[in-house]
């Protein structure tokens, strides 16, 4: 009797195990889809047109253009548009690192760091840059420079060629991955030019945009310095030190501790998000904000490689991050790079967090 | 008595020793270019420029290789503005051991009609020169060398052998300026 019983249970209990199993693949294949779109590159495109060598001169003093186009540690909103038309020009310039020491670097754009260049995944970038080396012939000799996107998927020896002094070169990409990413000067000798000065952020948002909403952002690139004094008093830059990993300065955006004596602000209960990139061009940067967790952090700035509650993020040279934290209550929130011979050498800055109103930024 | 004596001049003849070996190892500024038996190698470069950073341990390397067998290398310093300070900056960043020239009034790179740095000049004992230009085609092939210039240049010297490209169009590196007034492109890039 007992046996019939199983027959007879037999067959409904197999159908809805079955039917069970068979949802259970759909939703799970569902979650599996739905993390799979994001990456689909169906959309991508790979390469460019040749790009376009000439020497026609800039018609405009302005050394960067650009809706796209912002001064860090400001990230400006991502224009709305899917095409992109940016101007950064290499130009020598002096530059003032700290109090007393000054000296001639080569830029993108006339600062240290170049402008924050930001750009939705699957927008278009149409770059051009004029060599402006030949203009301060009084301070160093003019010479080739060239720009590196990491951003972008391009033939570098077309893309990336050397631009005679005076020269002007343009072309275009499109930003296929979401991220934090580098652009920097890939003439040779590459560790030179950036020790120079020729490195920058390029911020790429994914399509949909981020998951979470924040109050405030800021874009912070950490850069080595390696200086040597002559006996005039003014500063070179020494690539032996280079070579030896022996930074004079490690910095914020180009100055030591400029955040200590101009912090960043935020307000108490706040969720902040910086874009962190160790441009380098040696060291790496365990970046760190006291007094607070990062409640997410998404590596090379894309939300699909997501970690969450981590202290500390690790950033090898030219790596960058997301990292979203929550100011808790009212006080000053020190951020580092916890690798604290950096922090000696300027690799520290504050936010703080008063409990009154702050005026806008 | 006559011990310390021997003692006091050989400590002296050591401490003479150490600080002459101190003084070689600051770069040799040469006052002429003294050709060499088999040729002279004449490399012009600034100081401030990076382009010659690419080629230091080959140069570092040729120089090792054929200086005895009769090559005297020189760098030459053209640009406006050069000290022997920048020089000795220069040399403690690339390492080179070679003496150099300051050529404060250009006429060393008009003569040679050196526009660029890097750029060589390979002249035979009588100073005619057998070889002008860049040192080789990393250049223009993404650091990539297809053309090593400066060196096939001395192996068809050492092989009494004419030399297979004389002339070579510069193919980058920094301008070497002389008059600070006014942007002047080198002449290859005015045509």
């Amino acid at each position: 009797m007992w046996i019939s019983k199983i027959r007879t249970l037999a067959l409904p209990v197999g159908a809805v195990t079955i039917l069970l199993l068979g949802a259970g693949l759909i939703l799970s294949g569902c979650g599996g889809e739905s993390q799979s779109k994001s990456l689909e590159m169906k959309d991508a495109v790979y390469g460019a047109p040749q790009s376009e060598l000439t020497l026609e001169k800039p018609t405009t003093d302005e050394l960067w253009s650009g809706a796209a186009l912002s001064m860090a540690p400001e990230v400006s909103p991502v224009p709305n548009a899917k095409v992109h038309e940016v101007r950064i020009d290499v130009t020598h310039t002096e530059v003032q690192v700290t109090d007393g020491v000054k000296f001639m670097a080569w830029t993108f754009g006339g600062t240290l760091p170049g402008p924050v260049l930001h750009v939705r995944q699957g927008d278009k970038v149409i770059f051009t840059m004029t060599n402006r080396s030949d203009q301060t012939v009084k301070l160093s000799p003019p010479m080739p420079h060239s720009i590196d996107f990491h951003a972008a998927m391009v033939n570098p020896a077309d893309k990336y060629r050397e631009v005679i002094p005076g020269g002007t070169i343009k072309f275009e990409w499109t930003a296929n991955y979401p991220g934090v990413f580098m652009y920097h000067c890939g003439t040779p000798a590459i560790l030179q030019h950036m020790i120079y000065g020729m490195v920058g952020m390029t911020i790429v948002e994914p399509k949909g945009g981020y998951s979470t909403k924040v109050d405030r952002e800021y874009a912070l690139v950490q850069c080595e310095y390696y200086l040597t004094k002559m006996k005039d008093g003014t500063y070179l830059v020494d690539m032996q030190a280079a070579r030896e990993k022996r930074a004079s300065y490690v910095t914020f955006n180009g100055v030591p501790a400029q955040y200590v004596k101009n912090p960043l602000k935020a307000k108490p209960g706040e969720r902040v998000r910086l874009y962190v990139l160790n441009v380098g061009p040696n060291g790496t940067s365990s970046f760190h904000v006291v007094g607070t967790l990062f409640d997410r952090v998404w590596m090379d700035g894309s939300p699909l490689n997501e970690m969450r509650g981590m202290q500390t993020v690790l950033l090898g040279a030219s790596n960058g991050a997301i990292v979203e934290f929550v100011i808790p209550e009212a006080g000053t929130y020190t951020f580092v790079d916890h690798e604290f011979a950096d922090v000696e050498l300027g690799a520290v800055g504050q936010i703080v967090a008063k409990g009154e109103e702050i005026a806008s930024k | 008595m006559r011990r310390s004596w021997l003692l006091s001049g050989v400590t002296a003849l050591a401490l003479v020793t150490l600080l002459l070996s101190l003084g070689w190892a600051k770069p040799q500024r040469a006052k002429t270019i003294i050709p060499g038996k088999k040729g002279t190698v004449l490399i012009f470069v600034a100081s401030l420029c990076p382009c010659t950073d690419a080629h230091r341990i080959m140069i570092d390397n040729l120089v090792e290789e054929t200086s005895p067998k009769g090559f005297n290398f020189y760098s030459v310093f053209s640009n406006i503005g050069e000290t022997e300070e920048r020089a000795e900056y220069f040399f403690r960043n690339i390492g080179w051991k070679m003496p150099y020239y300051l050529d404060s009034d250009g006429k060393l790179a008009e003569k040679y009609k050196a526009s660029r740095t890097p750029q060589t000049v390979v002249l035979n004992p009588r100073g005619d020169v057998l070889f002008n230009g860049p040192i080789d085609d990393a250049n223009v092939n993404q650091g990539r060398v297809e053309n090593p210039f400066l060196k096939n240049t001395l192996v068809d010297i050492l092989a009494n052998k004419a030399v297979r490209n004389p002339l070579v169009p510069p193919l980058g590196g920094c301008w070497i300026v002389r008059d600070t007034t006014s942007i002047a492109r080198p002449p290859e890039l005015s045509k």
